[in-house]
């Protein structure tokens, strides 16, 4: 009978249920991200506890054996989150123990090729993240902004925002996942859980953004309008927790026409 | 007059500058200062015109003493000026980039008194910036005709460097920038060149050498308002590509804002020319093409339905097809639908077995384009049957589908009819 893993969504989760795949010997059939919406009587299910110790010995395995490159990949495509995500990176592994760093070049194989294209997507939005984030001070002196992006981006992009922002410190706060990442002077955690309470945002804070509106609005020349490229380079699902709201010019009749050539 | 009126004036006076990339340098952020630089460069935005808003661009001033015919800004003419304070730009740019609405600063100015005087200002922008541990990224604008001292302590300062061409001949800049001269503009670009150089050399030897414009120097020039055709711009982007190691030439459309009886007589700005310059660019740059390849003195304009390198395909049909599973990485980057990315992919998987045209398209090639260029295994791809007329027809549809009405929407698998008068586009 076919077995179903089920792990704690974490990456030490997902290679401790590598890990236990190799050890067992068992049918594996899925690796998921928690308990499953709706169960199947066709295969039995084993819950994964994540074990850091097995999550170590499977991680320098891939990293000695196939290489960094590899991990990397793995990583991405796990924090994907994209349904039947776990039980493609096992088999990719699997391959990848047998044929050596050479995986990463056999492009055409599909079990390759959805791990790469998966953990392609991740960087892609990992990237967008870096400059669609919009932090607000607030009255207790940081930095806080809020997202919800497709895929779990908070482990991703947390040290670049950590090594930019020097010794002020700041939260980002992911929606959908309810988690936060919290930093100062370069270090930083994740944290589960909501955020306290409304936040309060520093008196100066509209003025900058009312000047960032503004700005992103005189920028932009009227004889060159072009809404499609605007939005196949920004994609409107990430304009809720923009600044700069590029909304508005749509809403508003006549605003598009109104901006000088 | 208040910071939000100034940069309502400075930011408008400055949009016409194309370039806003922060890329070139990378410097982690050390987590005690504010600010990093990455490498591929990261935008924060894109404005309604599509296009992206990586750094605060704006002008220190737009109070200019210069009569350039083709500019917005000329001395005459009757526009809103104003000036912005070293310290009030400075600010605003840290507060910008510490809630992440930019990668950092692009600073141009008007040319206000002389030109050592502008520089000065704007050198002390940066001075601030960086003073108070800014390590973000920083782009300026040298001033032609400023002294060299100056634009040395400019390269300190700054990541990328860049002086404005403007024009793509002396003659056209000598009738529409009577001020500016090409040796003005020529002689700071030579300087950075070297200063990049040696500081790159300086710091291989010595990595924490301070750099100097690490990220390279960049140029601009307008295209459309002066009647120089695309085999003289491309060349000249070349020349400068060689000459001067630029990073970038970028190409603006010239939007008419004046009626200067030199200045060409057009009421839209040449987009789509633009693009295709772009196109044309991207070849001299990272795909091994010649400015004299693409053009030439019998057809010195790019064909604006087709782009650059599907139309050089179809000029060469000697050089096709290629081969897949064998033609080396130059030979590929040449076959139209297949880019810098999907030639590295090939070359890696077909070490791993022949590649087929599904597999091709797994890839991230573009059949709809390659199909008619390559074979798999000595095989063209099944079903395609053609000839010089219907590849070109068909490489147009997929060029620019907005030529709607005059065309039949027609799959590339469905059987093309080869004869004579049953071409793709229907005519009349």
């Amino acid at each position: 009978m076919g077995v179903v893993y089920i792990t704690d969504g974490s990456l030490d989760g997902l290679l401790t249920a590598v890990f236990t795949a190799y050890y067992t010997r068992d049918a594996v059939e899925g690796i998921e991200q928690g308990p499953p919406a709706q169960s199947d009587f066709t295969v039995r299910y084993r819950d994964i506890e994540s074990c850091e110790d097995q999550a170590i010995r499977v991680m320098t395995a891939i990293e000695t054996k196939i290489g960094d490159l590899a991990m990397h990949s793995v990583t991405r495509a796990w924090l994907s989150e994209l349904p039947g995500s776990g039980i493609r990176i096992l088999e990719f592994l699997r391959l990848g123990f047998t044929c050596g760093p050479s995986v990463m070049d056999r492009l055409t194989h599909p079990q390759v090729a959805e791990v790469l294209q998966a953990a392609r997507k991740v960087s892609r939005e990992q990237h967008r993240m870096l400059g669609l984030l919009r932090f607000r001070q607030l009255r207790s002196g940081q930095y806080l902004a809020l997202m919800a992006p497709d895929h779990h981006q908070l482990p991703l992009i947390a040290p670049h925002f950590a090594g930019r922002l020097g010794a002020s410190p700041w939260i980002i706060h992911d929606e959908r996942r309810r988690q936060s990442a919290l930093g100062e002077g370069g270090k930083w955690c994740i944290v589960p859980g909501k955020l306290p309470g409304e936040p309060r945002w520093d008196d100066e804070e509209m003025v900058f953004q009312d000047l960032w509106r503004q700005y992103h609005r005189i920028i932009a020349i009227g004889s060159r309008v072009n809404p499609l490229l605007q939005r196949a380079m920004m994609p409107r699902r990430y304009w809720k927790y923009l600044i700069e709201q590029p909304d508005a010019l749509y809403r508003t009749p006549g605003a598009l026409k109104s901006i000088p050539p | 007059m208040t910071v939000m009126e100034k940069l309502c004036i400075l930011g408008d006076a400055a949009k016409y500058d194309a370039s806003c990339s922060s890329s070139g340098v990378e410097r982690p952020g050390s987590g005690r200062n504010v600010g990093s630089a990455a490498a591929a460069g990261i935008c924060h935005s894109w404005s309604a015109d599509g296009r992206c808003i990586s750094l605060l661009k704006v002008l220190l001033s737009n109070e200019c003493s210069y009569q350039c015919a083709y500019c917005v800004n000329a001395a005459d003419r009757d526009v809103p000026r104003a000036s912005f304070e070293p310290d009030e730009l400075a600010e605003l740019t840290l507060a910008f980039y510490r809630r992440n609405y930019i990668e950092g600063l692009f600073l141009s100015s008007a040319v206000r008194g002389t030109p050592d005087r502008t520089m000065e200002r704007m050198i002390d922008v940066l001075a601030r910036l960086r003073r108070s541990d800014f390590g973000g990224y920083i782009h300026m604008k040298a001033i032609p005709g400023a002294s060299p001292e100056l634009l040395s302590r400019a390269g300190r300062l700054a990541d990328r460097m860049s002086v404005n061409i403007e024009l793509p001949s002396r003659h056209s800049l000598g009738l529409l920038a009577p001020q500016k001269s090409a040796d003005a503009i020529l002689s700071p670009m030579g300087q950075l060149a070297a200063s990049i150089r040696e500081n790159a050399e300086e710091r291989r030897q010595y990595p924490h050498a301070p750099t100097f414009a690490a990220a390279g120097q960049s140029t601009q020039l307008i295209v459309g308002a002066s009647p120089e055709d695309d085999r003289q711009i491309l060349s000249l982007s070349q020349e400068l590509y060689r000459r001067y190691a630029l990073r970038r030439v970028y190409y603006s459309a010239y939007i008419p804002v004046s009626s200067h009886p030199a200045l060409a007589r057009i009421t839209r700005p040449p987009l789509l020319r633009e693009h295709r310059l772009y196109q044309a660019d991207w070849l001299l740059r990272f795909y091994g093409f010649e400015a004299g390849e693409l053009l030439d003195t019998s057809a010195p304009m790019l064909d604006e339905q087709l782009d650059p390198k599907c139309g050089w395909a179809l000029r060469h049909p000697e050089f096709f097809p290629v081969e897949i599973n064998r033609a080396p990485l130059y030979t590929l980057l040449r076959v139209p639908g297949i880019g810098g990315v999907s030639a590295r992919r090939i070359i890696a998987a077909r070490r791993y077995g022949s590649l087929t045209f599904e597999d091709l398209k797994k890839l991230g090639v573009v059949l709809r384009r390659a199909a008619f260029f390559v074979t798999c295994g000595g095989r063209t791809m099944p079903e395609l049957r053609m000839n010089a007329r219907t590849m070109r027809q068909a490489l147009l549809r997929d060029a620019r589908p907005d030529l709607g009405p005059l065309c039949r929407q027609l799959s590339l698998f469905d059987p093309v009819d080869t004869r004579p008068s049953a071409g793709l586009i229907e005519e009349g």
